[in-house]
């Protein structure tokens, strides 16, 4: 009676083991909590509309605020540090009058992008910063250098030329390349 | 005695399984499965389309790809807002159910900001088939015009991070050239939806962001 009582707690333990490796290939049994429906209430933990903005300029117990930021209230609740801290990391903003390649200062920049999203055109080309084209903040295309782009903005000074060991960080293109039909993206490694 | 094999038999196939198990198990929390890792917004190969990416719980090694997938109890949306006042006029959700990638919108939200519902509306309900690692890219075309993909990718990204953080820390003074891709080689989960643009509003420029929440 005993080994039977093992036996069923067996077939019932490899039923569920089984179930989860079965997950792992992506079928559609698996020993994790059944989620039915889609009623309930969720809670934002994380946001991000322009890349980086967070890493670059968010300092410390501040990144999470950011993190469950509401968009709108963004621009009110993050200049003035976000500027605070373009000024502490780039020398290019040192003199009053510095501004970057768009003639922004560093409250004009740091005004920009503490409201974080992506600005995106439904009629023109997208990019985010295509200098060569005179095109920028329309969207983020796959392949785009956007961090060569930050970097400008933020070490180049007026010219794109200052700071010439700190406006690129010499990583040229992503180490597969991209697909031209949807979903545009490499396989994995 | 053979009853007694077969017993210690099975004991050792499931422990085995149970460390597998685990691995999936912790790879799954070790993920931050609401952690988003980027976000793209670009004209689709047919230009009447907009393609939204967001890539989610980066950086996954090819060793932890295989176990990683979508939490079912965090919802991505994608945000779109049509009047430039920072506000999501329209959103498009994606959810996991089992093996399949749900997809919700776009449509007018139920309520804005940080606590959201699912849209209700089952005529702006889609759903894909979640891409198993190294397989294949499975992708669905929708009546609507919509297409969807989730699954493991190579992380889109590149950039030197490490070098970055190094400087903004004042541990150096410059970048290496050339620079070292602190994304090389990895992993990250990926939902992607491509839109009609007509769907999207009457405005020429929209702004929009990608948000996680959790079931509470």
């Amino acid at each position: 009676m005993k080994l039977l009582y093992i036996f069923k707690a067996l077939f019932v333990s490899c039923i569920i083991t089984s179930c989860s490796l079965n997950e792992d290939a992506g079928l559609n049994n698996n020993s994790e909590e059944t989620v039915v429906g889609f009623d309930g209430t969720f809670i934002q933990e994380d946001r991000i509309g322009r890349p980086l903005i967070n890493a670059i300029f968010i300092n410390g117990n501040r990144k999470q605020d950011f993190n469950v930021a509401v968009t709108a209230t963004m621009n009110e609740n993050f200049k003035g540090e976000m500027e605070a801290e373009l000024r502490r990391i780039s020398p290019a903003y040192n003199n009053a009058t510095d501004t970057n390649i768009l003639g922004q200062n560093a409250s004009d920049l740091a005004n920009l992008l503490a409201t974080d999203v992506l600005n995106i055109s439904l009629v023109e080309q997208t990019s985010f910063f295509d200098a060569s084209r005179d095109v920028m903040f329309t969207g983020r295309a796959l392949g785009e250098d956007v961090m060569d782009a930050e970097l400008l903005l933020i070490f180049g000074g007026e010219n794109g030329m200052e700071n010439p060991s700190l406006r690129s960080d010499f990583v040229i293109g992503n180490d597969r390349d991209f697909q031209s039909s949807f979903p545009y993206l490499p396989r994995p490694w | 005695m053979k009853k007694n094999i077969s017993i210690l038999s099975i004991i050792s196939i499931i422990s085995i399984s149970l460390i597998s198990s685990d691995h999936i198990d912790s790879s799954f929390i070790r993920g931050q499965s609401s952690d988003i890792a980027d976000f793209y917004a670009f004209q689709g190969e047919d230009t009447r389309n907009l393609t939204f990416i967001a890539n989610i719980q980066g950086i996954l090694s090819p060793e932890d790809s295989e176990a990683a997938n979508f939490d079912q109890n965090v919802v991505i949306q994608f945000n779109i807002d049509t009047n430039n006042d920072n506000i999501e006029d329209l959103v498009i959700q994606a959810v996991r159910r089992g093996n399949l990638m749900w997809f919700f919108g776009p449509e007018k939200p139920t309520n804005t900001g940080s606590e959201i519902q699912i849209l209700q509306n089952s005529e702006v309900q889609d759903f894909v088939r979640i891409t198993p690692y190294m397989e294949n890219q499975i992708t669905k075309n929708s009546e609507r015009g919509l297409k969807y993909f989730a699954g493991v990718t190579d992380d889109p990204f590149f950039s030197d991070m490490s070098t970055f953080f190094a400087i903004k820390d004042g541990r150096k003074t410059n970048f290496n050239n050339p620079g070292n891709d602190t994304w090389s080689g990895q992993n990250v989960l990926s939902t992607v939806v491509e839109v009609p643009k007509s769907l999207l509003g009457d405005s020429e420029t929209i702004n929009a962001w990608v948000t996680t929440h959790r079931r509470q």
